[in-house]
């Protein structure tokens, strides 16, 4: 009796484990399916943002801020040079900053960006004794053009308190002053008398950006 | 005597159907996640990187020490955050920014990909986790 109740009982076995290897297969291979990529492919793109992006790169100033006369000047055998063999575009907003070869298979990376435009602005200041420069904007580009009239004598600059140029015979032409694009830069010049307009020229690069995604496409 | 004669195959069958699921876990959790999405991972960083580059409404270094350096730091800035990265992001991403004194955007749903940054400041770590909305 028991004999005979086992082929049914064997036949629901087997269907319960057929069933459960085919569940397990549609499932391996799924998880198969989703982990299959193009690696090397994609990794040309993604290579090639970063490389855009850095900020020792070609086209950045820091990171993620791109110059705008870099963007400009970015042509396609600047770009050959970076990608190789492959085809290649940039984009800026949607419109083509350079482009190498074809592109029939893209890979795209998109990345954020600000532009920024350097404006170089000049401030003439008339200094009384012991009074200080403030410039109206944040820069890490200062340059001073020392002429003072004669009989006064510049003997130091200090920016934000700290001294920058000194000289007790007095100091005369134009030098560049450490900044930082972080903090309010303040100016103050040691002379033995007043400083009247035109005596000191204070010329500093004014950064304006903007934002944009940088799209970058590589063939497959 | 009857209880005991559960038959051979059923226990064989069951403990097949468990060893095959076993694999099956196996190739499921062991598989590169398909999170970890390598273009939101560049949003992400990109967002640190632009909202670290500007300059801040009031004092301090940058925007994002900004936040990060006191509670009233937050409370005060938290709004022209959110509103300068509402300008930044594309418009089909979504965006969190987490601080030590709050957080600022919207509620992570479950189930998507992320892509997830995390920039130092002076006063702390800011993460940002950013998705398709």
């Amino acid at each position: 009796m028991r004999a005979q109740l086992n082929l049914p009982a064997l036949g629901v076995a087997l269907l319960l484990v057929t069933a459960a290897t085919g569940v397990s297969l549609a499932v391996a291979n799924g998880a198969f399916a989703a982990a299959e990529r193009d690696p090397i492919a994609d990794h040309a793109a993604t290579a090639l943002a970063d490389r855009l992006v850095a900020a020792d790169g070609p086209l950045a100033v820091r990171k993620n801020v791109l110059g705008a006369d870099a963007v400009a000047a970015f042509d396609s055998p600047r770009l050959r040079s970076l990608v190789g063999e492959r085809g290649a575009v940039v984009r800026l907003n949607g419109r083509v900053v350079a482009r190498a070869g074809d592109v029939a298979d893209p890979r795209t990376m998109r990345r954020l960006v600000l532009v920024a435009t350097v404006e170089n602005r000049t401030l003439t200041p008339r200094v009384e004794r012991g009074a200080a420069v403030t410039l109206p904007r944040r820069t890490d580009r200062v340059t001073v053009t020392l002429d003072p009239p004669a009989g006064t004598v510049v003997r130091a600059v200090r920016v934000n308190g700290r001294t920058v140029l000194s000289n007790d015979d007095g100091l005369r032409g134009t030098f560049a002053l450490d900044s930082s694009r972080v903090r309010t830069t303040t100016v103050e010049f040691d002379a033995t008398d007043r400083l009247p307009a035109g005596s000191i020229t204070i010329e500093y690069a004014v950064e304006r950006t903007e934002k944009g995604v940088l799209g970058v496409s590589v063939d497959a | 005597m009857r209880r005991a004669q559960l038959s051979l195959s059923a226990v064989e069958a069951g403990v097949g159907v468990l060893l095959v699921f076993a694999v099956t876990t196996g190739f499921v959790l062991g598989s590169p996640a398909v999170a970890g999405d390598a273009q939101l991972d560049a949003y992400a960083t990109d967002l640190g990187a632009v909202l670290a580059n500007d300059a801040p409404r009031h004092g301090d270094a940058t925007r994002l020490t900004e936040v990060t350096r006191s509670p009233s730091g937050f409370e005060r800035e938290s709004t022209a955050l959110a509103e300068r990265i509402n300008r930044v992001l594309p418009e089909n991403l979504m965006y969190r920014v987490e601080t030590a004194h709050g957080t600022i955007g919207y509620p992570r749903p479950d189930g998507v990909a992320y892509g997830v940054a995390r920039h130092a400041t002076p006063y702390g770590t800011v993460t940002i986790w950013v998705w398709y909305g």
